[in-house]
């Protein structure tokens, strides 16, 4: 399938120096906020916490 | 990803069409497709965007208000059959896989012009391999390949271009700009963990944690409990050690018959006291009896007086002499009321006057006395009396004393005694010992009254750790849950500066970007190539062009020339889109006059070049001229034909 965010987004996360956790949060949350967006979503509040949960506690794992 | 083809069943005029499409990977990008006005080339657009979306989004006076089946298809319709009208989309990914997206929507006729239906249906297909498959949540992938936020950036209206840039703000421009490049995704990203940080850092600020401050009162307390428990330790050791003591010199006491000592000093003691006791009980009875005979005194001394006077009083009673036979007073009143309490008249001084006159006489000499002896005697009586009981007690209180006295001489002779036996003892060395004893118990029973407020201190101190420690164990999981938040806090700060800096920089390349591409799309497409100095866009979006003479030069532009703006734009947007779509202009030279028309047709095959490209022209924009300078582009073209007939109108597409 297609690119679905702007490959330009996708290539400036992937090539900062960013931690790679951060990196990988960033590109979960923009397909986030797309779907959202398109989808007509407006509450995101338990999506975030959900997701951030995960990212947190997968860092705190390594 | 480019369009291959597109079916159109009983959709507007079309009632059974396929239209195919130019891929854009050869030279030949373009597809032309030529119609005269209301021959269905913005219904074409329309099918497309009901197809994607569900609805139209390409506004048609001629077809406002109508229902969107093809009327000359429905008219052949019996009442209560169905007409399917369905557009059918193939896409080819840059993957160069297919997709086939499809809507459809029944129609059944009820009357001549009414109709009653059900939603439209929506699916996609993909081709993976040989086989067709499903997808399961179309809307949904179809959103994240061409979201309708951003389909009017790549579906547009020619002859609205130039109004694009007579009306558009710096807000829109960077509206579009943000849309298509997908900042917009950013910028709700970096809303929401604004919205999140701001929510952790308030959830931190509620938790607070108190554990570190109840941790050190713990420990403080703890520490208190050790040093109490070693304290307890200690004093127990020492009253073990003044018990031991008292115990030794008890024993020795108790060898040398320290015990009898000691009793007979208790003796002594009890002695001491009971002679201090009856002394006071002996003085106490001698002042009772010195107080009788004070009081008894006078009637001792007048006692033989006294009992002649009842002698004599009792012998003038015997006699008859006390009391008188009348009193005088009444007979005096026996006289005044003139009658005697016989009845005898007495007013008249006669014989019973006189007779009463003589008693008073009678009685004069001894009457008054003998009153006064009778109330005498009754005094006498009394005091004689109280004599009698004077001896008795006297006696009684005399032989108390003396008992008393005895005990006491008992009480002086036991002292004696006792002091003759302590006498005959080592007083010195068991007073020693015994003081010593005393001494030691003394030191003991202050320890048991320092280890039981030891113990009532550290059982409180206990109940205070108990209570501590439950706080604390509370106070952690709450710092648990103030750390989590913490690290999510630090997490979405991170992310957040992250996102920040990212979008910056992307926004600052994007604008470069667009100026440059709309820059060189703007001088590529216009043929005044020497007015027109520069195109820019600066930070907050306005499009300026500069004319030569230095001056701003996008409010005189004319309409051919905003029309080169708008396309150079819409170019611009493409390259820095974030969306793989193809491009389709609706009557892109439409406002034109002739001269800027073959002016901008002479560099349309420079525009978008890797394209798809979709141009819908009319009779009067497709040109000779123009249609000669976009020769080498255009990989198909097709003429719709239209047809206006009693029952509807109806399109055909036939190859040019």
């Amino acid at each position: 399938m297609s690119e679905t965010v702007n490959k330009r987004i996708i290539d400036k996360i992937k090539n900062s120096d960013l931690d790679d956790s951060i990196k990988e949060f960033l590109r979960t949350m923009l397909l986030v906020e797309l779907r959202n967006i398109e989808i007509g979503e407006p509450r995101y509040t338990d999506e975030y916490e959900a997701i951030i949960n995960k990212y947190v506690t997968g860092r705190r794992g390594k | 990803m480019w369009i291959d083809y597109i079916k159109l069943k009983n959709f507007r005029q079309y009632k059974d069409e396929k239209i195919t499409f130019a891929p854009p990977e050869k030279d030949k990008n373009f597809t032309v497709l030529q119609g005269a006005n209301g021959s269905g080339k913005t219904n074409l657009v329309n099918a497309i965007t009901w197809c994607l979306y569900g609805e139209e989004l390409r506004s048609d006076k001629k077809y406002e208000g109508l229902p969107i089946y093809n009327t000359a298809a429905f008219e052949e319709l019996e009442l209560g059959e169905k007409c399917e009208v369905e557009v059918e989309i193939q896409m080819i990914e840059a993957s160069g896989h297919k997709m086939l997206l499809t809507r459809s929507q029944e129609f059944r006729k009820l009357e001549q012009l009414s109709a009653s239906s059900d939603k439209s249906t929506f699916t996609m297909m993909r081709l993976l391999g040989r086989e067709w498959t499903n997808v399961i949540d179309p809307s949904y992938v179809l959103s994240r390949l061409i979201p309708k936020s951003i389909e009017r950036y790549f579906f547009f209206d020619g002859e609205r271009l130039d109004d694009y840039f007579k009306k558009a703000t710096g807000e829109d421009i960077k509206e579009a700009v943000f849309d298509v490049s997908q900042l917009n995704l950013l910028e709700k990203m970096i809303e929401h963990l604004t919205k999140m940080k701001s929510k952790y850092f308030s959830e931190c600020k509620g938790l607070s944690p108190l554990a570190e401050e109840l941790r050190q009162k713990l420990q403080i307390r703890q520490r208190s409990l050790k040093e109490g428990m070693e304290q307890l330790g200690t004093s127990k050791k020492e009253r073990d050690e003044a018990e031991e003591k008292e115990e030794e010199y008890s024993r020795k006491l108790k060898a040398a018959s320290i015990s009898d000592i000691r009793k007979l000093e208790e003796d002594r003691s009890q002695l001491e006291k009971d002679m201090r006791t009856l002394e006071d009980q002996i003085e106490s009875y001698e002042s009772e009896k010195l107080d009788l005979l004070v009081a008894f005194h006078p009637l001792v001394v007048l006692h033989e007086p006294l009992f002649s006077i009842k002698e004599l009083i009792s012998k003038r009673t015997e006699a008859g002499d006390i009391p008188p036979d009348y009193k005088r007073n009444f007979l005096e009143k026996l006289l005044e009321k003139r009658r005697c309490i016989c009845g005898t008249d007495l007013s008249k001084e006669d014989e019973h006057r006189k007779q009463i006159r003589k008693a008073m006489e009678d009685c004069d000499a001894i009457s008054d006395i003998s009153a006064e002896l009778i109330t005498t005697n009754a005094k006498v009586s009394s005091m004689l009396d109280d004599l009698r009981h004077f001896q008795p007690k006297r006696i009684k209180l005399g032989k108390m004393i003396n008992d008393l006295r005895k005990r006491r001489e008992t009480k002086n002779r036991q002292m004696r005694e006792i002091a003759e036996k302590i006498g005959q003892c080592d007083v010195d060395q068991i007073r020693f010992w015994d003081s010593k004893r005393l001494e030691w118990k003394g030191v003991r029973d202050e320890k048991i009254s320092e280890i039981a407020r030891m113990e009532l201190k550290i059982s409180e101190t206990k109940n205070e750790i108990s209570a501590t420690e439950e706080a604390l164990k509370k106070e952690m999981r709450k710092q648990k849950e103030y750390e989590e938040r913490l690290e999510k806090l630090n997490f979405c700060d991170k992310s957040l500066n992250a996102a920040r800096r990212v979008k910056d920089e992307i926004m600052a390349n994007v604008r470069e970007e667009v100026e440059d591409r709309t820059r060189k799309e703007f001088f590529d497409l216009i043929w005044k190539k020497e007015t027109y100095r520069d195109v820019t866009i600066d930070d907050n979006y306005n499009v300026s062009v500069m004319h030569q003479s230095g001056r701003h030069a996008r409010g005189t532009l004319s309409a051919g020339e905003r029309q080169v703006l708008a396309l150079a734009f819409m170019a611009a947007l493409n390259s820095v889109s974030g969306f793989d779509v193809p491009i389709i202009i609706d009557t892109p030279l439409a406002r034109l006059s002739s001269e800027p028309k073959k002016n901008i047709a002479m560099n349309l095959p420079n525009y978008l070049k890797g394209k798809q490209v979709t141009l819908l022209v009319t009779e009067e924009e497709y040109t000779r001229e123009v249609r000669e300078r976009l020769a080498n582009r255009v990989g198909r073209e097709h003429l719709i034909s239209f047809k206006e007939t009693g029952i509807g109108n109806l399109a055909k597409v036939v190859p040019l």
